[in-house]
């Protein structure tokens, strides 16, 4: 059975608790804000505007052993939901917000989010990054940035490199630690990401989204105002599946997809020069048929690319007059054109 | 008979998986670094060593196993109401990519999550296995650790590109496999280079070392290097695994060592039972 009936077994439980005699149940009256399951462990989070006394503390104690007694329950957190989630209304953080993503990992998504975002403040504008990859924060290293994120009057400054402002959970947490972030912690975390950043008067916020299709994207969808979507692929077929896949849950999502860029296009043999389709060929241009987007940008495969992104000097810094930094430059002025001309209301 | 493996966390919601004798995670950090055809291939290649093999596609979000094997989406359904593997090129395999067409738009909230894997695991008619390997995720998150909880593992082999990017990531899943009393029995470096079809240069994609640097610093083993092969890429994206296809080639003899190293491996783990007889 599904869990989702799990948590519907929660609810109806706590449905049968009131506050004082008479008043309503503490479902229905909006004290329980949600329960999420993830397998045996159940967490119920409370509005902490309504917690009686604000005393969250003596009302876990209260509902938790409820709940534990259900069947299939192994565990049982009761908490207020974060504040952050709590301001549902907050304001976008920037004019345009650009979620990159790409249906498959590690076809150069990060790698293009980092020149991209240089390449827009190159163009006069105000960049910044969120690294939302929370398996795999890589903007720490694309910017050549370590060390952690200072807090500033309450809030978290967003560290700054090449003209960009840069936020990543690579900053809030040791290099190493193996982030074994379960669904609930990223719905709780992320949101925090955008609302307790410093970010300033933005034009412009790239989102650089983890891979697939999976509950971070659900939750920046929820929290991040996403403008539209930038849809990395790799020219080969097992990439296109993947990434056909996320653009129907974005389209589902009511965010549009602004198009394709295809990046590892080819590889230049550095002997006879022969343009070697390493990662599979035409396919970015079969998907942009298929859907009717635009191919924004073809990108071939450059050692320096990564190369210059693991030393954290941005091609586009390191080179910026090679054709590739071009290419990545012309993608910038497109995407410019998509930033609304007013301010943040 | 424990059957448990040889972990040394028992978790007491793990069951054992009839049939099945070692469970072997391959597993990257990060996504794209060709871990699924390296899971295909190493299959393949240990499967001619006369061993009976299985793939179970555990890349809820990206699943490519059924496309690398070539096998299709009708799944049968035995009398004990369990899932048959499918069969090709002598491994026995289950991926969601043979449970739903391929664009089927597919978003796993975490709580569906943790069932999909038990049925996955457990739910299917698996034959006697001496392996089975579990083409894992990239990422820390909800399904890694579903798995790591709720199976018993006997080991893991990770996989990385010769970058900075993938390694700190490679060395995250190492960190996750370890918390858990996971062995990590080998890494194995992907994508290193590869050769023109044209001349014949070996050509770089990155810059090499790097994950045999990681290897040492993290005190395991160096499983070897696979090059790149584009000639075979498009056959492999058609279903037809590279050490099938030539076993001669570069790409096919490198596998064929990654294999011998994990026969050896874990030959060792099994003459050196540790604490398992406990759980």
């Amino acid at each position: 059975m599904t869990v989702s009936t799990l948590e519907e077994l929660v609810l109806a439980a706590l449905r049968s608790v009131t506050l004082g005699q008479t008043g309503p149940d503490i479902v229905s009256s909006g004290l329980v804000y949600d329960v999420v399951a993830t397998g045996p462990a159940v967490r119920v989070l409370l509005d902490p505007e309504r917690i009686p006394d604000g005393d969250a503390d003596a009302l876990g104690d209260f509902l938790a052993p409820l709940v534990e007694a259900l069947p299939g329950i192994e565990r049982v957190i009761v908490k207020p939901r974060p504040k952050s989630i709590a301001s549902q209304e907050a304001k976008p953080v920037a004019r345009y917000i650009l979620g990159v993503h790409s249906g498959k990992g590690g076809v150069g998504k990060s790698t293009l989010s980092a020149n991209l975002a240089v390449a827009l403040g190159l163009l006069g504008l105000k960049v910044g990054v969120l690294d939302a990859d929370v398996y795999g924060p890589s903007m720490p290293t694309l910017f050549g940035l370590s060390g952690r994120a200072e807090e500033m009057n309450g809030k978290i400054e967003p560290r700054a490199a090449h003209g960009v402002k840069i936020m990543s959970l690579g900053f809030l947490l040791p290099p190493e630690k193996a982030l074994a972030w379960r669904g609930s912690l990223i719905d709780e975390g992320l949101p925090l990401l955008l609302s307790e950043v410093a970010w300033g008067d933005l034009d412009i916020l790239l989102i650089d989204l983890p891979p697939g299709t999976s509950d971070v994207h659900l939750a920046l969808a929820k929290h991040a105002h996403l403008s539209g979507i930038l849809t990395v692929t790799t020219p080969g077929s097992l990439a296109l599946i993947d990434v056909k896949r996320g653009m129907e849950m974005f389209a589902d999502l009511a965010i549009p997809c602004l198009g394709i860029v295809e990046n590892m296009a080819s590889v230049a043999c550095s002997d006879c020069g022969h343009a070697i389709p390493v990662f599979g060929q035409g396919g970015a241009l079969a998907l942009s048929e298929e859907t009717g987007l635009p191919l924004l940008a073809s990108i071939p495969f450059i050692p320096e690319l990564s190369i210059t992104g693991d030393a954290g000097v941005p091609y586009v810094i390191a080179a910026g007059d090679a054709p590739t930094s071009k290419s990545i430059t012309a993608l910038a002025v497109r995407i410019a054109k998509q930033i609304p001309a007013e301010a943040l209301p | 008979m424990s059957g448990c493996g040889s972990s040394g966390i028992a978790f007491s919601s793990q069951q054992p998986v009839p049939g099945v004798r070692d469970i072997i995670c391959v597993a990257s950090g990060k996504g794209g670094v060709g871990k699924s055809t390296l899971t295909v291939n190493l299959a393949v290649s240990l499967a001619s060593h006369g061993l009976a093999v299985g793939v179970l596609d555990a890349d809820l979000y990206g699943p490519s196993v059924a496309l690398l094997l070539g096998t299709d989406n009708e799944v049968l359904v035995t009398q004990e109401g369990k899932a048959a593997p499918k069969l090709a090129h002598g491994v026995h395999s289950l991926s969601v990519g043979n449970l739903l067409a391929p664009e089927a738009g597919l978003v796993w909230k975490g709580p569906l999550i943790a069932q999909a894997i038990e049925q996955m695991v457990y739910d299917v008619a698996w034959p006697e296995l001496d392996v089975l390997l579990i083409d894992m995720p990239p990422g820390t998150g909800d399904i890694p650790i579903t798995l790591l909880e709720r199976i018993p593992v006997s080991g893991a082999v990770v996989v990385s590109t010769p970058q900075r990017l993938a390694a700190v990531d490679a060395e995250r899943a190492i960190a996750l496999f370890h918390e858990y009393d996971v062995p990590v029995f080998g890494i194995v470096e992907n994508m290193d280079g590869y050769v023109c079809p044209c001349c014949g240069k070996i050509n770089r994609l990155f810059q090499g070392g790097i994950v045999e640097l990681m290897a040492k610093k993290r005190h395991v083993a160096y499983y070897g290097s696979v090059p790149l092969d584009p000639t075979a890429n498009s056959a492999a994206d058609a279903g037809t695994p590279f050490v099938v296809q030539d076993g001669q080639r570069p790409s096919a003899k490198a596998i064929a060592e990654v294999a011998g190293r994990l026969m050896k491996s874990l030959q060792r783990e099994r003459a050196n039972p540790k604490i398992a007889e406990d759980a």
